[in-house]
């Protein structure tokens, strides 16, 4: 390589045949190399570098190079020089030999300079720096004015606008794009009805009612999710450690959903997003906004939290790409290193915490080190008003520049706005959270709810032990039945296989001589109930246990949720030793409570009757009628299956039956007895043990109530003495406080002793009153504070910050805003690059109108419903997607110009909420904590509450190009055949084209009425001529291809509607499902 | 953002001249398409690549670079040792960036060999007595001895697939660039498959394609013919021809859309996308399904045994992936951070490598004897290697800590010179010496060997810095 260069130096300078040429060889190597310090942007020491001409000038008056003479020019030495220190550019690789050579031909040439060479413009005059000035509207006489400025630049292109596309597809389109999800059928034939009469008017309506419908906040809130990077709390979710987010952030969504429907300005959501802590102090509803900060939040690094603060703030808002200045000066605009570390010196002093929302909330373990709220209101707050902000050399938190602390500034190239800030002094609701009205509220609220409830167990409690006591005095044991078969849950006695109600899991179960015989001696062979029983049941197993086997053990799970954790209890014996047992699976592995053992002889070849009565946590099982054990479940109870298994050995069954445990049978809780099973006569025993459960039941709701009463009197007390204390501390409050709070807890141990199942917890209790009734006994002033106190002070840093951010003079926040709306509407921005509005971005398409949209949405309180309704309203918004003639097509491929509309795949959550909106299976129940992700094929929720985050997403979701919770200027569109996977094969697929075709069917007589629905409900158009008659033609042939029927694909089903057993249905649910499969479901046209 | 959308109408228009009638050479064409460059950029030497990645952690030391000083030197401190004192290293500080601050102690204590070790193979290579099997393969492979990575947490898991420390910006994984890059051999299958992981989600990254786009990114399989990818498995209960027709049905209603609309790319994307969803759901679980392979192969791979049962499935259902044209098939044959030895590294490290052993060196050997050997790059690595001195936290005396500053992966096949030993670690095989190779230079040299730069895939307004991109590490090639 060197020796190829000297060889060609050699030939430069001796032959000169290929003289270096200024702009192709110099000037590409300067603006790489040097314009960053000695250009339009900066000029150090006098110097530019940018046009020939300017290189010759040199740097104030002191030339640089001397043309001609290249061995004379200082440049030349600069660039050669060994010294490390004085070397230019002083980053990077020295220039490369082949660079200096030319530069050296081209002074050695007397440095000509090119004709008409144009000087690198000031950054700091570049468009997006500049004020936003209301542009007049160009008069083309279109009635709406977004259509004037579009038609203008149309003209200069040449370019015509295509006609308004047909109703139906104006409607989808609106609907989607409003409210994210599909018009009805009703709503469709309704439009095309009035559009016929006066399309505009007709539209115009539609659009109201789009804008005014609570779901338009869900459509929009989540496109501003995408920009404000939302995403639910996240770390490790087993040991519920956090790491990122906040944890109840999804108030933060439900903040932005309600502040789009309510059409707040987005200048005062930015502002609360930035600072309600100072601008709304006491509003906790405004607060909920700060999750735009706490989204930020990352447990184990302050400064990474502070890094994406300013770099997001400074994308999503503003358009600037401040992440370069982390490190150094921005090299293409007007930021400098100083200023990313000024800008974040407004963010330095907050922190984040979780507010109560009632008091009393329980709390819950942080990865087992702290204890965190289990709900609760995730805020900013400044935590450290006094926290110094440095500059890190080359943005490395280990080097800050610790001499000089840096103040809260903005760029300078944003013009000067002043910026005053002030700090702001919090009223005691908000640095004492527990007495904000709004949480003193709903902890009353909380409280009184306890007391109706405790007087509504009451209540029942009376009634109940009422009616105990009438069925004992009615008792006549001449009388007495088993409890009513009819109300069995279910009963088999083995005649025949029943594959509706039973799954077998393993082993060999045969169905002969009117028994069933479980045949393969194994581990745990099983058959398992396909629904789950009532949780509170009584059930009986008749069977007998054989050889060949070692343990002969037979026995039922039940609460079995999958059979890797289930209660169990079986019989088994070795023939030495033999017992009943009660057991738990948890994990997939058995545990064996030494509590659940009761030995006892067991007999094989000889029938045995197992009977099993359930309450609560609470287990008695008798065999052949002996109740042998009386054991309380460890395990917590849950809804499940009940199944049969046999182990390490073969077994035979003759019957089971399961149903509701009767009301008034009443367990035994403490030791076996002769207490008779559930399945056995009714003794008068067990009807004077029902009394005597009842009356303890009494007991129990009484002292319930009691404390409720309690604790609502000792809440009040003690925020009468706090409140008090907030002047001047008052004693007799505060020792009325300290005692209400001790007789309540005086109450709440003597419950605890009621409630005690056994000697320990008896005990416990025993020894908790003693504490409670001598603390009671005391005569000071000490109670419990209500919550948590904090800075009574905010430094007003960033509520100056959203006051620069709105002020009329910013020159980004409004475009950035109308820009990224407006690429929303259209599926193209006006400036092409969302989040850069720099140097490197792309200039806009229709500058005008882009300022004029800033400056519409400003002088109408910022509010974005106006700007929408103008948006979809115009002709350019309703005009058709069809391509026209290639001519324009090719004078205009990206569309720039909006000759006609774009097309656009489905975002992820309207593929999804689309389908269930066409089933009208959608759950329109709005707000609330996120849903687990692994919910999406069967919950009906809107596609926006479930969980997102980097780590947790709907598999579902993610196919379609789920925002990336990280980073979500623009969603993506991808084409991918796992997509087409998800609608042909998931559940929800399938469900929702079974529950479609079923409803149709129901309301449309004849197939062409079918088929013509089934495209309106789906695809929200008619189907044309060729698409009806390949539906009709699949239809007939579809019905008759299933009758014949064939070897179905095997394997469990995900789905959870079955498919249609009749053949013309089946081929019904068949076509709905190819709609949903259509590219035209998809897209929006 | 400017993200690459292939299917974007004004990539596609060399598609529209060929009207609807697409044959299947114009879905090749779409398909390869799918990524920037439908053909390399310089003569491949390889055309697919086995990445195994061991998470956790596993000891350098007691794996493929044994040191014998560690036993010399057992029970004294780096600076009572001859050698120089590794903890005064200028670069100590520089490759252990933590993210959660300043959780690592150093532990100066030097702990000896927890296994012994012989030469292998005509190169001699120093390989403990854990690797019966790969010591075997000794000669076939090339062994790099001098990594270092920065994360000294088990970030470094996501750090070796993306090149970026867990608090920089990320970037797409290896598996995602080589799709991106190269596209597909087989219209049939994902093209970037993984097997066994990640098992955890916040170890997703190792498989992200980012802002390449989630057609790029790793599709996880499970090794279950029955059920092996999101969605894959048809409906029980459907005949095959109702689904057929279904397809047919879905094809027809979308040509008729296509004769309306002659420009609409998209739609066109989506009728190819409906033809390979189709084959997949065949093909996929096809090459799942191991019923036929022999009993041989079974056994080579050990099958049959509980030990080696689960990482024996990985490598071969690797094997029938790449036998079948899939780009890149990333292995996780152990579950997440087993390696991880702070304590009782002599009963985790030995449980492991019996799982592992014998798998990956039958999968070396099946390559060899079914001609594949010339057309797989297979690496083996982990995140970072273990400390030289024993750990000391919280009473621990039997293990070592995370090390980034020295480990060894290793290379076999097309491409690669076996037999090779590259580069090196000190006496105490604490610091790799000078020049190290850092986690991408493992990316480029794998990209290298599929034919391509990674300087062209870098994206317009997604640009990587040099050590983003890393340098192939020529030493190890077999050719020049």
């Amino acid at each position: 390589m060197n020796k190829a260069w000297l060889i060609a130096l050699a030939l430069l300078t001796t032959l000169s045949v290929h003289a270096a040429d200024y702009l192709r060889d110099i000037k590409p190597v300067l603006k790489a190399r040097c314009y960053e310090c000695h250009g339009g942007l900066k000029q150090k020491a006098g110097l530019r570098l940018d046009t020939a001409a300017n290189v010759r000038k040199g740097a104030k008056g002191e030339l640089v190079i001397t043309p001609g003479k290249p061995g004379e020019s200082l440049l030349i030495e600069k660039i050669t020089t060994a010294d490390l220190d004085e070397r230019m550019p002083p980053e990077g690789e020295p220039l490369k030999a082949n660079e200096i050579a030319a530069l050296k031909e081209w002074i050695a040439a007397g440095a000509p300079v090119p004709a008409q060479e144009e000087a690198q413009a000031n950054p700091r005059d570049h468009w997006s720096f500049q004020p936003i000035k209301r542009p007049p509207v160009p008069a083309l006489n279109q009635p709406n004015p977004i259509d004037n400025f579009l038609e203008a630049k149309r003209r200069e292109h040449n370019l015509k606008a295509n006609p308004p596309a047909p109703a139906a597809t104006q409607l989808r389109r609106v609907y989607l794009d409003l409210i994210g999800l599909p018009p009805t059928r009703d709503q469709l034939k309704a439009f095309q009805k009035s559009a016929g009469r006066n399309p505009d008017s007709a539209f115009e309506k539609v659009v109201a009612e789009l804008l005014a419908s609570p779901q338009h906040g869900e459509r929009w809130g989540r496109h501003w999710m995408d920009i404000w990077r939302y995403s639910d709390w996240y770390g490790r979710r087993p040991s519920n450690e956090i790491r990122y987010s906040q944890r109840h952030i999804w108030r933060w969504r439900d903040w932005i959903i309600e502040s789009v429907n309510a059409d707040k300005g987005y200048d005062r959501m930015l502002t609360e997003m930035l600072a309600a802590d100072e601008v709304a102090p006491a509003d906790t509803d405004a607060l909920r906004a700060t999750g735009f900060l706490g989204r930020n939040w990352y447990k184990f690094d302050r400064n990474t939290w502070l890094f994406e603060t300013v770099e997001r703030t400074g994308e999503g808002l503003l358009g600037l790409t401040f992440r370069c200045a982390r490190c150094h000066d921005h090299k293409f605009d007007p930021v400098t290193q100083k200023e990313y570390y000024q800008f974040r010196a407004f963010f330095e002093p907050h922190g984040f915490r979780t507010d109560v929302l009632a008091v009393g909330t329980g709390t819950e373990t942080d990865n087992g080190k702290s204890q965190v709220l289990k709900d609760g209101l995730a805020r900013a707050y400044d935590a450290e008003p006094g926290r110094p902000t440095f500059l890190f050399r080359r943005g490395d938190d280990r080097q800050p520049l610790k001499d000089d602390p840096l103040s809260p500034a903005t760029p300078a190239a944003f013009g000067r706005i002043p910026l005053a800030i002030q700090p702001v002094s919090l009223p005691p609701e908000s640095w004492y959270p527990a007495l904000n009205p709004a949480v003193l509220k709903s902890s009353y609220a909380q409280a009184e709810k306890a007391i109706r409830n405790a007087e509504a167990s009451v209540k029942k409690a009376e009634s109940n032990e009422a009616a105990a006591r009438k069925a004992l005095a009615d008792f006549d044991a001449k009388k007495s039945q088993p409890p009513k078969p009819e109300n069995l849950w279910l009963t088999d006695n083995f005649k025949k296989r029943r594959d509706d109600t039973w799954k077998i899991v393993n082993g060999e179960w045969v169905y002969e001589k009117g028994r069933l015989a479980q045949k393969k001696v194994g581990t745990f062979h099983t058959m398992v109930s396909l629904a789950n029983h009532p949780r509170d049941f009584r059930a009986r197993v008749r069977y007998i246990a054989r050889e060949p086997g070692n343990y002969h053990s037979v026995g039922v799970f039940f609460d079995a949720v999958d059979l890797r954790a289930a209660q169990a209890v079986y019989t088994s014996t070795t023939g030495k030793s033999s017992a009943v047992q009660a057991f738990h699976r948890t994990g997939g592995r058995e545990i064996y409570p030494p509590a659940g053992v009761v030995k006892r002889p067991i007999k094989l070849n000889e029938e045995i009757t197992l009977d099993l009565a359930v309450r609560g946590p609470w287990l008695n099982v008798w065999v052949n009628g002996r109740l042998d054990i009386v054991y309380q479940m460890p395990l917590a109870r849950r809804d499940g299956k009940f199944a049969l298994w046999v182990h390490s050995g073969v077994a035979e069954f003759l019957e089971v039956r399961v149903g509701k445990l009767p009301a008034q049978f009443a367990l035994a809780k403490a030791k076996p007895g002769s207490l008779a099973s559930p399945f056995g006569k009714l003794t008068k025993e067990s009807f004077a043990s029902a009394v005597e459960s009842a009356e303890k039941a009494k007991a129990v709701a009484g002292q319930q109530l009691k404390v409720a009463q309690l604790e609502l009197a000792a809440l009040k007390a003690r925020v009468a003495a706090e409140r008090a204390k907030l002047k001047k501390a008052d004693e007799n409050l505060a020792k009325t406080a300290a005692r209400a709070e001790r007789e309540a807890a005086v109450a709440k141990a003597e419950l605890a002793g009621l409630e005690a199942a056994d000697d320990k917890q008896r005990a416990a209790a025993g020894k908790a009153l003693k504490t409670a009734q001598a603390n009671l006994k005391k005569d000071d002033a000490k109670y419990t504070a209500l919550g948590k106190a904090y800075p009574k002070q905010s430094t007003g840093r960033r509520s100056a910050l959203a006051r620069w951010l709105i002020d009329r003079r910013n020159p980004r926040t409004a475009r950035v805003a109308v820009n990224h709306i407006w690429a929303r509407h259209f599926g193209k921005p006006l400036v092409p690059n969302t989040a850069n509005f720099g140097l490197v971005g792309k200039p806009p398409t229709h500058p005008k109108l882009l300022d004029w949209l800033a400056a519409e949405l400003m002088d109408n309180s910022w509010r974005m419903k106006h700007l929408h309704r103008l948006i979809v309203t115009s002709a350019a918004y309703r005009q058709s997607t069809v391509v026209g003639s290639e001519a324009p097509r090719k004078a205009d491929r990206d569309n720039n110009f909006l000759s006609r509309m774009n097309s656009r795949r489905m975002e992820a959550e309207l593929v999804r909420d689309s389908m269930l909106a066409a089933a009208r299976e959608l759950d329109l129940k709005t707000g609330g904590p996120e849903l687990a992700d692994n919910l999406g094929q069967t919950s009906r929720r809107r596609s926006l509450y479930f969980r997102t985050t980097p780590d947790n997403k709907m598999q579902m979701l993610e196919l379609f190009d789920l925002a990336n919770p990280n980073e979500c200027y623009e969603r993506r569109e991808s084409v991918m055949p796992q997509q087409a996977l998800a609608l042909l094969n998931s559940a929800l697929a399938l469900d929702l084209s079974r529950i479609l075709a079923r409803k149709l069917a129901a309301e449309a007589k004849g197939p062409e009425v079918f088929v013509a629905a089934a495209f309106e409900w789906v695809l929200s158009r008619s189907p044309s001529k060729e698409e009806m008659a390949a539906s009709l033609k699949f239809l007939e042939q579809q019905e008759a291809r299933l009758a014949k029927g064939g070897t179905p694909f095997t394997g469990a089903n995900a789905a959870k509607v079955p498919a249609a057993k009749e053949p013309a249905q089946r081929a019904r649910e068949n076509l709905v499902q190819v709609l949903f499969n259509h590219n035209d479901f998809v897209t929006i046209r | 953002m400017n993200q690459p959308n292939p299917f974007q109408p004004n990539r596609r228009d060399f598609l529209g001249g060929m009207g609807l009638g697409f044959g299947s050479l114009a879905l090749g064409a779409l398909l390869h398409q799918d990524g920037l460059a439908a053909r390399p950029h310089h003569t491949p030497r390889a055309k697919s690549v086995i990445w195994i990645f061991l998470s956790g952690g596993y000891s350098h030391l007691e794996t493929f670079d044994p040191k014998p000083a560690l036993n010399r030197h057992a029970g004294k401190t780096f600076d009572k040792a001859p050698f120089k004192n590794p903890l005064d290293s200028p670069v100590l500080e520089k490759r252990s960036r933590s993210v959660i601050e300043k959780v690592r102690e150093r532990y100066p204590v030097i702990y000896p060999l927890q296994v012994g070790f012989k030469q292998h193979g005509q190169c001699g290579v120093g390989i403990t007595d854990w690797w019966p099997h790969l010591a075997g393969c000794a000669d076939d492979i090339a062994f790099v001895r001098n990594m270092y990575t920065t994360d000294n947490d088990h970030a470094a898991e996501n750090q070796i697939h993306t090149g970026r420390h867990k608090l920089d910006p990320q970037q797409p994984s290896i598996g995602a660039w080589v799709h991106y890059g190269l596209g597909s051999l087989n219209d049939n299958l994902p093209q970037f498959v993984v097997l066994g992981g990640p098992t955890r989600t916040d170890t997703r990254l190792s498989i992200d394609s980012n802002y390449l786009g989630p057609q790029h990114a790793g599709v996880p399989l499970k090794i279950d013919p029955k059920n092996p990818l999101p969605f894959g498995r048809r409906a029980a209960g459907k005949l095959p021809a109702e689904q057929r027709n279904e397809f047919d049905l879905i094809a027809g209603l979308n040509q008729l859309t296509a004769a309306e609309r002659p420009h609409d790319a998209d739609l066109r994307a989506r009728i190819r996308a409906y033809e390979l969803a189709f084959k997949m759901q065949a093909a996929v679980p096809d090459a799942m399904d191991f019923k036929p392979e022999t009993a041989d192969i079974r056994k080579m791979y050990g099958l049959e045994n509980k030990t080696t049962k689960a990482a024996g499935q990985r490598c071969l259902a690797a094997r029938r992936l790449v036998e079948r044209g899939v780009r890149f098939v990333q292995v996780f044959p152990t579950p997440y951070g087993k390696w991880d030895s702070h304590r009782t590294l002599k009963k985790l490290h030995a449980a492991q490598s019996a799982a592992v052993d014998q798998p990956v060196a039958a999968l070396l050997k099946d390559l060899k004897q079914r001609g594949l050997w010339d057309d797989v790059t297979v690496v083996f690595c982990t995140e970072f290697g273990r400390t030289p001195g024993m750990e000391q936290r919280s009473g621990n005396k039997d293990g070592r800590d995370h090390h980034p500053h020295g480990f060894t992966i290793w290379f076999a096949g097309a491409g690669i010179a076996g037999g090779t030993i590259h580069g090196q670690t000190d006496e105490l095989g604490f610091h790799a010496i000078e020049p190290a190779h850092y986690v991408t230079d493992m990316h480029a040299t794998v990209l290298h060997l599929l034919g391509l730069d990674p300087e062209k895939l870098d994206i317009p307004g997604r640009k990587r810095l040099d050590i983003d991109r890393g340098e192939p590490i020529k030493e190890i090639f077999n050719f020049s």
